[in-house]
């Protein structure tokens, strides 16, 4: 499967899934006009990607400062996918950034953490610009 | 004798798509049987003519630019040795040639494609294959930005009506808000003239029932969803009891589910997945008792002498979205109220604005600290005291999201 990369934007992240390594990585932040359309392509090649995934170890590494509550909703079918791929035996490790003094970010982060359990969850605290 | 009156409307303006045909600026043209020196004579009798097409049997060949055809024949003996000659010899074999009746946006593309030639040489126009004239790239952009600009006038437009209209559905809950408490203040801010958010005020014998809602999306779609809300929320306060705020979100919810067909057997169908965040509040005047309920949205409250602010979170379940079950109950909390409490209600576009240094979330805790600060100050004192500090935190930082916020002192009703 190929790699997938997005260029960010302003309103979009930067997706740079590198299959290949099974490494997936969003950064910047998520406030699209359309968060169904800019993601559904997205969803739809990792959820055929995870389906070839057996007994692996992926590692997803997020860092968005701000998402809309229509992209809320699309990170969270986009998470309950890891998980579920971890629930059925591949290791998923969710590398969760935030500035050290982004609460709001933060609390996010550990609503994850609670809502995906099957998730190995690591909460890094970025300081500094 | 009156004068008559004129019926025809046929020389009413019409509504059309511009063409590339608008932009035919000079039919002047030359054949190919014609000489350099014909050329030269054209350019000198037509000082502003930039180019020149060449026909062969009425279809265009070429495009002579005045400018290298100039140079060109003012080197020596260029004049003596290429002026009989055919007035092929200096034009632009491959000009950009469309046909007029295409639509600007594709002759825009064309041109940018073709590079500056096109946009400096012009373009040439033919119908049916033969010359109809020369558009210029000047006139071009000139054509396309009042298409931009007429596109954005109508757009306003629209989005301007809708916003009369949607502040219409919000005044009525402002005017009762005013005439039923002494000391409350609301803010509500769309990011885009028109937004997701919502308010709702309603004032009984025995009490007030308040909602601050976020709907999904923002501009138009979060403005439609505001309008479903907002019916729903009304027809659910008087079908069903608004002392019981859980039970109102949850006929919201079911309202929307329905309205939108976001049940699970229909979800394929229609493909929306929206709803909304709200904190639904009531509260008792005889008892002095608060009933809060929220959809991932907190309630602030400060006692008269508490040190802290005590943040009572929603559930964690949002109204009317396709995950969140039908039967699903919200909870309410109940607590009784002093004289003198502060309660505070806000949409996520206050605590998750980016700005600041580091470009991070304005945040709950700067929330708290600012009502903690202000504490003995009016309502409207506090919101005002909020939104400025906001403001200074997203500086020049675009706005993310519609902003509403509630503060209510209890401190009695008007009369």
């Amino acid at each position: 499967m190929d790699d997938l990369y997005i260029a960010a934007t302003p309103t979009s992240p930067e997706v740079d899934f590198r299959f290949s390594q099974h490494v997936l990585s969003l950064k910047g932040e998520s406030y699209p006009e359309n968060a169904a359309a800019f993601y559904s392509d997205v969803i739809s090649q990792v959820r055929s990607w995870l389906a070839s995934c057996q007994g692996q170890h992926i590692v997803v590494n997020v860092a968005l400062a701000y998402f809309n509550s229509s992209s809320t909703k699309v990170l969270f079918n986009l998470f309950d996918a890891f998980n579920q791929a971890a629930m059925m035996g591949n290791v998923v490790t969710l590398n969760w950034y935030h500035d050290e003094e982004d609460d709001t970010i933060l609390e996010f982060g550990q609503e994850l953490r609670d809502d995906f359990g099957a998730l190995d969850f690591h909460d890094h605290a970025l300081s500094g610009v | 004798m009156q004068a008559q009156f004129n019926a025809s409307r046929g020389s009413l303006p019409r509504f059309r798509q511009p063409s590339a045909a608008d932009l035919c600026a000079t039919m002047t043209a030359i054949t190919s049987e014609e000489t350099n020196q014909s050329v030269l004579d054209v350019f000198n009798a037509e000082r502003e003519l930039v180019s020149l097409p060449v026909l062969e049997h009425g279809r265009p060949i070429g495009l002579i630019n005045r400018n290298i055809f100039m140079s060109q024949m003012s080197k020596p003996f260029h004049r003596e040795l290429y002026g009989k000659k055919s007035c092929i010899a200096f034009m632009d074999k491959e000009p950009l040639i469309v046909e007029d009746t295409l639509g600007i946006e594709s002759l825009t593309f064309r041109a940018v494609e073709y590079g500056e030639k096109a946009l400096a040489d012009g373009f040439i126009l033919t119908r049916d294959g033969q010359f109809a004239g020369v558009g210029h790239g000047l006139q071009l952009m000139r054509v396309v930005a009042d298409m931009q600009a007429e596109r954005n006038r109508q757009i306003m437009h629209s989005i301007d009506y809708a916003s009369v209209i949607q502040r219409a559905t919000l005044q009525v809950s402002r005017s009762v808000l005013a005439d039923t408490l002494a000391d409350a203040s609301l803010i509500w801010e769309p990011r885009d003239v028109v937004g997701g958010d919502f308010y709702h005020f309603a004032r009984f014998a025995d009490g007030w029932f308040a909602a601050v809602a976020d709907c999904t999306g923002h501009g138009v779609p979060g403005a439609f969803m505001t309008l479903i809300s907002t019916s729903m929320l009304s027809q659910a306060i008087e079908r069903h009891n608004p002392r019981d705020p859980a039970a109102v979100l949850a006929e919201v919810s079911r309202g929307i589910k329905q309205m939108l067909g976001q049940t699970t057997e229909r979800a394929s169908e229609t493909g929306s997945n929206d709803g909304l965040d709200a904190a639904f509040l009531w509260f008792d005047n005889a008892t002095q008792t608060l009933t809060f309920a929220g959809a991932r949205t907190a309630l602030y409250v400060l006692y008269p002498d508490a040190p802290q602010i005590e943040m009572i979170d929603g559930d964690r379940v949002g109204v009317g979205y396709l995950d969140s079950a039908t039967d699903y109950v919200w909870h309410n909390r109940t607590m009784q109220l002093p004289q003198g409490t502060l309660l505070f209600v806000t949409t996520d576009g206050l605590i998750d604005q980016i700005g600041g240094k580091k470009s991070i979330a304005f945040g709950k805790r700067r929330v708290r600290d600012l009502l903690l600060a202000h504490r003995h100050e009016r309502a409207s004192y506090i919101t005002d005291a909020i939104l400025a500090e906001f403001a200074n935190w997203q500086a020049a930082e675009t706005r993310r999201d519609d902003l509403t916020c509630l503060c209510v002192r209890i401190a009695g009703t008007k009369p």
